[in-house]
């Protein structure tokens, strides 16, 4: 049988049941278990538990929450309204730390859900808050069980079969810039960014948790798990920095300059193998070699500073390769058991936290307060359709928006269109035909199963989890029915017009266009990038406290982040409206920011590694006349500026590289230190020689695809 | 709403009878539908906001909307003015 006919069916079922067991038992509001039902409807038997956990402990903390705030303010309505507002706004704020996103929004929307239909008449509160919760497990536990008995499918096949994948493509990636460092004939594009992978990792994290809540034997051994994904990671940075240096070192002769790299390159390519071996579960064949790649000195010496420097980057870029995947084998090895833990004692780093203060993280929080604000105000003074419905509607709307920012709330009014026309037809003439759970549930069955089996698509999952909701909403099932067509329309009307109202508020301040949020992206991450350069020659010093910290965290988190969402964002923008070629025009700017980045942490890097030394103190000044022009350009870029052309940019550049060049060649003599002597201070200069002349490569070719893209017409007012 | 009395073409029937109603009378009266019974204003606002995307988008396709200082509000004024339009030339509110 075909997969979504499968998945449709396991929906339909629990929802059935869900309702009858909710009918049976004379719940209220059997369609919250239906609700529950809808949500986590997902493929894989792991990530339903996962989101219906988050679901249930959201929903618990709601109605503490909910129950409190009702028992402290029952008789001052601002001072509750301030207090829930407050509280919805906190969940707002934690769910843009991309950590348990759902439940925070479960958390946020059933409080106000609660507080909102339970607060102007309190004696129902608590009933209200344990009928939810109730339900709301009801569903869960129904649609878990279906999962879990009914065609199961789990998420540990998933989790190796996406590592698998990803370190598929990780050695693909090593072969293509092997390729390309050898200049064959044929070489695939190592230019590209390398997305796919990054999705792969992030989709192994999402992943992993939802399979530890699913199999105990992944469970068990989730620290191993964690490691791969962080090794994984960190695989990706070394291919991805190496990748970006490929240019600098194109026309150096590196078997010569290194003589063992062909033995360096063979190792990396076995343990690739001997991975694969590992994860069909086949005893060692290979054991990894743990050797330094061996510098030719007299080569080295015919080479100007800056191929050294280049030479210094790359050497360090395939240690980290190779020490990466001598890691990983040893993981992969442990998780088929054929080798002992090698995470033990080891700190698992965690992904690093979004900064409190990223206007990213703000913004949504002080837009949904405003929100339920406005909502607040228009029930107690304008009394629209659906009354408090309509602002828990437009609360959970809101909050599902600070979710997926990458959404318009006008997104929302087709599948509410959609789903209010489908459950108008069921309402009016259907339902008022039946007269049995039989007859009702066999109408259900075939609405839920006819939605899930049309929108089964991964991408349609918004769509389809809409109009389920629209559906079980607008029909209101009860065990003593009554058929209101008012009760219909005002329901209709209160979706749309929450709809129209958060269309309304989404342009205030700004255009929520995707090219207008592109372009604030832009100007901000040349801002951020100014602001992190200014400060890079401190990376050394501990992070310091205070706003000083603060702000550092910010622009870090910040230059990590923008480029995901400009990718995001560039999904959304009509390219019709600004030129045939912006398309590729985006395209190039967004691997050239992509670019920036790796450069910028690099810089950063070498800096934090920098240990005080003569060379490199005799070169301070040069690289920091060369960082402020660099400022100077990024500070001009992110005002909108018309910054100088990128053939100037470039001449200026040479300029100063020429200039550092011989100073250094000046350092050196004065220091009487020779090339490849290991001497640590002069290769610090090395590596911060290379990574400011990878900065530099990677800024003109940024400033070139700023260039070519027409950004008067990107700033032309538009509805 | 008394189920089963609304087929398709008595719903036709009740739009064609109201719409040659419109020409001839200016007495405010309710749009009805298969008996449910819609205020003119909210079916002229319906009309109104459809005209003001229309007009929206058409300003956008040929970029005349950069000519506005700030186009969401023209938005809402095209709207009112698209929706008093509406109320006074073909709906009597």
């Amino acid at each position: 049988m075909e997969r979504r006919v499968k998945e449709a069916f396991k929906t339909a079922l629990a929802m059935v049941l869900a309702y009858g067991i909710a009918l049976s038992w004379d719940w209220a509001n059997p369609y919250w278990a239906g609700l529950a039902v809808a949500v986590i409807s997902l493929p894989t038997a792991g990530q339903s538990i996962e989101k219906g956990a988050m679901r249930m402990f959201g929903t618990l903390v709601a109605s503490i929450a909910a129950l409190t705030l009702i028992a402290l303010f029952p008789q001052d309505r601002w001072l509750f309204f301030t207090c829930t507002s407050v509280f919805v706004a906190f969940c707002a704020f934690m769910i843009t730390s991309g950590r348990n996103q759902y439940f925070w929004y479960v958390s946020g929307f059933v409080a106000l859900v609660i507080c909102t239909g339970a607060g102007p008449n309190a004696e129902n509160a608590f009933s209200t808050a344990m009928t939810r919760t109730l339900e709301t497990g009801l569903g869960i536990v129904v649609y878990t069980m279906i999962s879990v008995f009914l065609w199961p499918q789990t998420t540990k096949g998933q989790l190796e079969g996406t590592a698998r994948k990803l370190l598929q493509s990780q050695r693909k990636l090593f072969q293509a810039c092997c390729k390309a460092r050898r200049g064959d004939e044929g070489a695939p594009d190592v230019a590209r960014v390398p997305v796919e992978e990054s999705q792969l990792l992030a989709q192994l994290g999402e992943t992993l948790n939802a399979a530890a809540s699913e199999s105990y034997e992944v469970r068990s051994r989730r620290d191993e798990w964690l490691f791969l994904h962080q090794q994984l990671g960190a695989l990706l940075q070394a291919l991805d920095s190496w990748r970006e240096s490929l240019p600098e070192t194109r026309h150096l002769n590196l078997p010569d300059l290194l003589s063992n790299l062909d033995e360096a390159r063979q190792d990396i390519e076995d343990t690739f193998d001997e991975i694969a071996l590992a994860w069909e579960g086949k005893p060692p064949a290979y054991e990894p070699r743990k050797f330094d790649l061996e510098v030719n000195r007299a080569a080295v010496l015919q080479l100007t500073h800056l191929e050294r420097a280049a030479l210094v980057l790359t050497k360090a870029n395939f240690r980290k390769i190779a020490a990466h995947c001598h890691e990983i084998l040893g993981i992969v090895r442990a998780l088929n058991d054929l080798a002992e833990p090698v995470h033990k004692g080891r700190p698992i780093e965690t992904a690093p936290r979004v900064s409190p203060l990223d206007p990213d993280r703000l913004g949504p929080v002080l837009r949904i307060t405003v929100t339920l604000w406005v909502a607040f105000l228009i029930w107690i003074y304008v009394d629209p359709p659906g009354h408090a419905s309509f602002v828990q509607n437009i609360g959970t709307i809101g909050l599902a928006l600070v979710m997926i920012p990458q959404v318009r709330p006008s997104m929302f009014f087709w599948p509410f269109t959609i789903g209010a026309a489908f459950a108008g037809f069921i309402y009016v003439f259907v339902m008022p035909q039946l007269s049995s759970y039989l007859e009702l549930g066999t109408v259900l069955f075939a609405s839920v199963f006819m939605i899930c089996f049309l929108f089964s698509e991964p991408r349609q999952g918004l769509l389809r989890v809409l109009c389920l909701v629209t559906l079980l909403a607008l029909t209101a099932v009860q065990n003593q029915q009554s058929y209101s067509f008012a009760a219909f329309a005002n329901g209709t009307a209160m979706l749309l017009l929450g709809v129209v109202l958060l269309t309304a508020l989404s342009y205030v301040p700004f255009s929520p266009r995707p090219e207008k949020v592109f372009l604030r992206l832009v100007s901000r991450y040349a801002r951020y990038g100014a602001d992190l350069l200014e400060r890079v020659d401190h990376a050394r010093e501990e992070l310091p406290h205070g706003a000083r910290g603060w702000k550092l965290g910010l622009y870090r988190s910040g230059l990590k982040n923008i480029p995901l969402r400009l990718a995001q964002m560039s999904q959304g923008i009509d390219f019709r409206v600004l030129g045939p070629e912006s398309r590729e025009h985006v395209k190039s700017l967004l691997a050239s920011v992509h670019a920036l980045n790796v450069r910028i942490f690099a810089l950063e890097e070498a800096h934090r590694h920098e240990r005080p030394g003569t060379l490199t103190q005799d070169l301070q000044d040069d690289m920091a006349g060369w960082r402020h022009a660099l400022v100077k350009l990024f500070r001009d870029w992110s005002d909108g500026l018309l910054a100088e052309t990128p053939t100037d940019l470039a001449q200026r550049l040479n300029l100063r590289l020429a200039k550092i060049e011989t100073r250094m060649e000046e350092a050196l003599q004065s220091t009487q230190e020779g090339a490849g002597s290991g001497n640590d201070s002069y290769l610090d200069a090395y590596r911060l020689l290379g990574s400011y002349r990878g900065l530099s490569e990677a800024t003109l070719v940024h400033s070139e695809a700023r260039e070519r893209i027409d950004w008067s017409r990107w700033r032309e007012a538009r509805f | 709403m008394e189920h089963g009395e609304m087929d398709v073409a008595g719903v036709l029937k009740e739009v064609m009878r109201y719409l040659g109603d419109w020409s001839t009378s200016s007495v405010p009266s309710e749009f009805s539908l298969g008996g449910v019974y819609l205020p003119p204003l909210m079916i002229a606002s319906i009309l109104g906001v459809i005209a003001a995307s229309i007009t929206a988008m058409l300003l956008n396709r040929f970029r005349l909307a950069r000519f506005f200082f700030y186009p969401p509000l023209v938005y809402v004024a095209l709207a009112v003015l698209y929706t008093g339009l509406v109320s006074n030339l073909f709906l009597p509110v």
